[in-house]
């Protein structure tokens, strides 16, 4: 009799790019991951000699460590789940996450946003240069008031603090520069000191579900020196939110667990900005963060329980002022971390630095503004008559590629544009590689396409007499990319169900912004601008965005892309005070609708999920 | 004047502009209000059966409840003159804590359609507003919703409220949702669970025969 576990079928998921295969029991990671169109280095051929491969299995069950990985690891490796996947046979499904270093090629990460182009040169943060007379018998000034005295000549007389640590930084760096320093303030505290002549630099760090987006900006003069990205560190432990959050919940130690992976990979990037940026971290005397309200609360660790159940409280939703060291995050010893205040609920503080950077608030137009995700963010702004209201809709990981049969975030190989050359249906991939997968620009060109070529209709059936339609193992699917064309070398479908997903993922953001537009009187006709941010907003093609009706076909508005625009917006509170006060002023003005409660958005919600030549006719 | 095939058969296509229309067409040339409903849920269920053979989806029960809602304010004044009788009454409600209704509102109109009296008692119920719409309507099915994992605490919490209130030996308990189980289902003590709107209807009808056997 056959052992049925030999045979049995394990899911596997690769984080952080999302991808995941379903494949035998005994089947090695490196395996899975070739299967799955994951480009897994393996410089030895897989024989477990060069460690290329090496991958943590955070959750299931794999096969025990092998002589090599034996070798190759030491215990407390193996402790925390570091594996070498050429030598690890799966046995169970699983969750492992790939290193950036064990992947040939890397996701892509949105990281530019609109530039702050108006530096208005009124930082946190002041920066003096002061050259010390040095301590003798006859001069036995503490070395905090040779500073202060220098500062008087400087004219600066002020009653100035100093924490210890900086205070120990200041004794040493000031005699290994021979008495000659730069000095950052702020406020009244003198919070670090550097060589002679050095600059000042901020860091700005957006916080995102999927990924992380740091940006290292010289304070005196508001230009970006460096931007850099990285995954959420969080994703082995949950893609949605809600399953994070429940994690945290669960246990102080997993709360934990919950800020230091953010605090350290937000770390991480400082360092290496700073590394390209030729700066010292402890010139980084000033960082400001924004994310969504989930992403706050981890990094900060408030309390999340309350989170999870309607109606949805936040712990603390103003702006927060707190020591970088207490967040582990290097800088200048008494440097600050300012995180953005939130609207309230989930429309958390990365909506204000969008709306900030964007000067929605400022704007003479009717704007409506948008940032796709699995949660979508919506603002509406009336200058008219003063409506200036925001709403988070739950839209799913459709958008991501999630829970897509072969959906896949934005990285290599990654399907991220589908049209048609004479009715004949293209795909372009990222890197132009082989397809392995459909990402979320692909994902909603596709659908686009079949509507546009009559492969489904106007509820999204698919039609079964069509070529390329055929019956799948759950009902309809469309063969986009037949296996011999594939980088994995099975076929790249969509199916019914993915395009139901979509569907409801479309309507809710369509039935979002129409809801939000009839609570504020607005017509759909008087929108002057749409404005739509985010890394998926970035790569969407418009066109197909509104053939679908993910978004609305507004006859007098622009529509800009505008990138990472939380991103921007925390760059713009980094480098101005003035920036800082009017984000304040955006999370006051805003007031936060819970669509549940207006009746139209149930109505409109299910009408949204046809394809839009009746949307046209029934709804706008 | 429309007849009751043409208006089943604009209901199950999910044409909203004709179904409506045949429906008012209908009450303008007196037919009957119940004879109308009965051609309306005759509709609902052949879109009940496209949904189980996969010709139709999430979205199309959407549509379904939503045009269904319409034609309910349609036809309540003729319903309430005529005196119609249902098969049978069910508490609904999305439990505390949580806020989805889509797929709540999906199975109270399917549930309607079937002709159950339905008390929707909406989203984020507590225990205590599961148990007040039991005794007072005396109601001996109960249906709870919820997406969230920690909707389960709140399922499990409204079974036990209606222990404690000595209701439990009396109503039938169905939950279901997103994530809602065989495990979520035992985890609350609940008699059965749903994974989809039709399912909940054939529970429904099931155990309604079963306590007049």
């Amino acid at each position: 009799m056959k052992n049925s576990t030999e045979t049995a079928d394990c899911r596997v998921i690769f984080q952080p790019v999302g991808k995941r295969v379903v494949v035998k029991a005994g089947t090695t990671l490196l395996e899975a991951g070739r299967v799955a169109g994951l480009m897994l280095s393996a410089n030895c051929g897989g024989v477990g000699v060069c460690g290329r491969c090496r991958v943590t299995v955070v959750s299931g069950e794999t096969s025990a460590p092998s002589e090599n990985e034996l070798a190759y690891f030491d215990s407390t490796d193996h402790g925390l789940g570091d594996r070498l996947a050429c030598e690890t046979r799966v046995a169970s499904s699983v969750v492992v996450e790939v290193p950036q270093g064990s992947l040939g090629e890397g996701q892509r990460l949105q990281v530019t946003g609109s530039d702050t182009s108006s530096f208005a040169g009124d930082p946190m943060i002041a920066t003096h240069q002061l050259v010390l007379v040095p301590p003798g018998l006859e001069d036995s000034r503490s070395d905090y008031g040779r500073i202060v005295d220098a500062l008087k000549e400087q004219g600066a007389s002020i009653d100035w603090t100093m924490h210890p640590e900086t205070g120990a930084q200041l004794s040493h760096l000031a005699r290994a520069n021979g008495w000659k320093l730069t000095a950052y303030s702020r406020g009244n505290e003198l919070i670090g000191f550097s060589s002679p002549n050095r600059t000042v630099v901020g860091l700005a760090v957006d916080v995102g579900c999927t990924k992380i987006a740091a940006y290292l900006v010289d304070l005196q003069t508001g230009e970006q020196l460096a931007a850099s990205g990285s995954p959420n560190p969080q994703l082995p432990y949950g893609e949605d939110l809600i399953t994070r959050l429940v994690f945290a919940s669960k246990a102080p130690t997993q709360a934990e667990l919950m800020a230091k992976l953010l605090r350290d990979t937000i770390g991480e990037l400082a360092s290496s900005l700073a590394s390209t940026a030729g700066v010292n971290l402890h010139e980084i005397a000033d960082i400001c963060i924004v994310g969504n309200t989930a992403m706050m609360h981890l990094l900060l660790k408030m309390p999340v329980g309350q989170l999870l159940y309607a109606p949805f409280v936040s712990s603390i939703d103003r702006d927060i002022d707190v020591r970088a060291t207490e967040l582990s995050l290097p800088s200048a010893p008494g440097a600050q971390v300012h995180v953005l205040p939130a609207i309230g609920g989930f429309v958390g503080a990365d909506h204000v630095a969008f709306i900030l950077s964007h000067g929605i608030d400022r704007s003479s137009k009717v704007t409506v503004g948008i940032d796709i995700g699995t949660n979508t963010e919506i603002v509406v702004h009336d200058p008219r008559n003063g409506a200036f209201i925001a709403t988070s809709v739950p839209s799913g990981p459709a958008f991501e590629g999630g829970h897509m049969s072969d959906g896949m975030r934005a990285a290599s190989g990654a399907i991220e544009k589908v049209f048609h050359v004479d009715g004949k249906l293209m795909v372009q991939t990222i890197d132009g590689l082989a397809p392995v997968g459909i990402c979320g620009s692909g994902i909603i060109d596709l659908l686009a396409e079949l509507w546009r070529l009559n492969y489904i209709n106007e509820r999204g059936h698919l039609n079964r007499s069509s070529k390329y339609v055929r019956a799948g193992k759950n009902g309809l699917e469309f063969l986009l990319v037949p296996a011999e064309l594939s980088g994995s070398g099975r076929d790249i479908i969509l199916t019914q169900h993915d395009i139901t997903e979509i569907q409801l993922a479309k309507a809710a953001v369509y039935a979002g912004i129409a809801t939000l537009l009839e609570i504020a009187g607005t017509a759909v006709a008087d929108v002057q601008e749409m404005v739509v941010a985010g890394a998926f907003g970035s790569f969407l093609d418009l066109s197909s965005a509104v053939a679908i009706g993910l978004l609305p076909r507004l006859p007098n508005a622009t529509y800009a892309q505008i990138g990472n625009a939380a991103g921007a917006g925390a760059k713009l509170a980094l480098i101005s005070r003035t920036e800082r006060e009017q984000a304040r002023l955006i999370a006051k003005l805003v007031t936060r609708v819970e669509l549940k409660q207006h009746e139209s958005f149930n109505r409109l919600l299910a009408r949204a999920t046809r394809l839009p030549a009746h949307l046209v006719k029934a709804v706008l | 004047m429309p007849s009751s095939e043409e208006i089943k058969k604009a209901f199950a296509e999910l044409n909203e502009d004709l179904a409506l229309q045949l429906v008012k067409d209908a009450l303008a040339a007196k037919m009957p209000a119940i004879e109308i409903l009965t051609a309306c849920q005759a509709g609902m269920t052949e879109v009940g059966k496209r949904f189980e053979c996969q010709e139709y989806f999430v979205s199309d029960l959407m549509m379904s409840g939503e045009i269904f809602k319409q034609i309910g304010v349609l036809l309540e004044p003729g319903l309430k003159a005529g005196g119609s009788t249902t098969t049978g009454k069910v508490v609904f409600g999305t439990v505390k804590g949580d806020i989805h209704d889509i797929g709540k509102d999906i199975v109270v109109n399917m549930l309607k359609s079937a002709n159950f009296e339905v008390i929707d008692l909406g989203v984020d119920v507590p225990p205590e507003t599961f148990i007040k719409a039991l005794k007072d309507s005396g109601a001996t099915v109960v249906g709870m919703s919820g997406l969230l994992t920690l909707a389960f605490d709140s399922m499990k919490a409204t079974v036990e409220a209606m222990k404690a209130a000595g209701l439990r030996d009396k109503v039938k308990v169905m939950v279901g949702g997103g994530p809602v189980d065989a495990n979520v289902c035992k985890f609350v003590g609940a008699d059965a669970w749903g994974a989809d709107a039709q399912y909940a209807v054939t529970l429904a009808k099931g155990w309604l025969a079963a306590a007049k056997a």
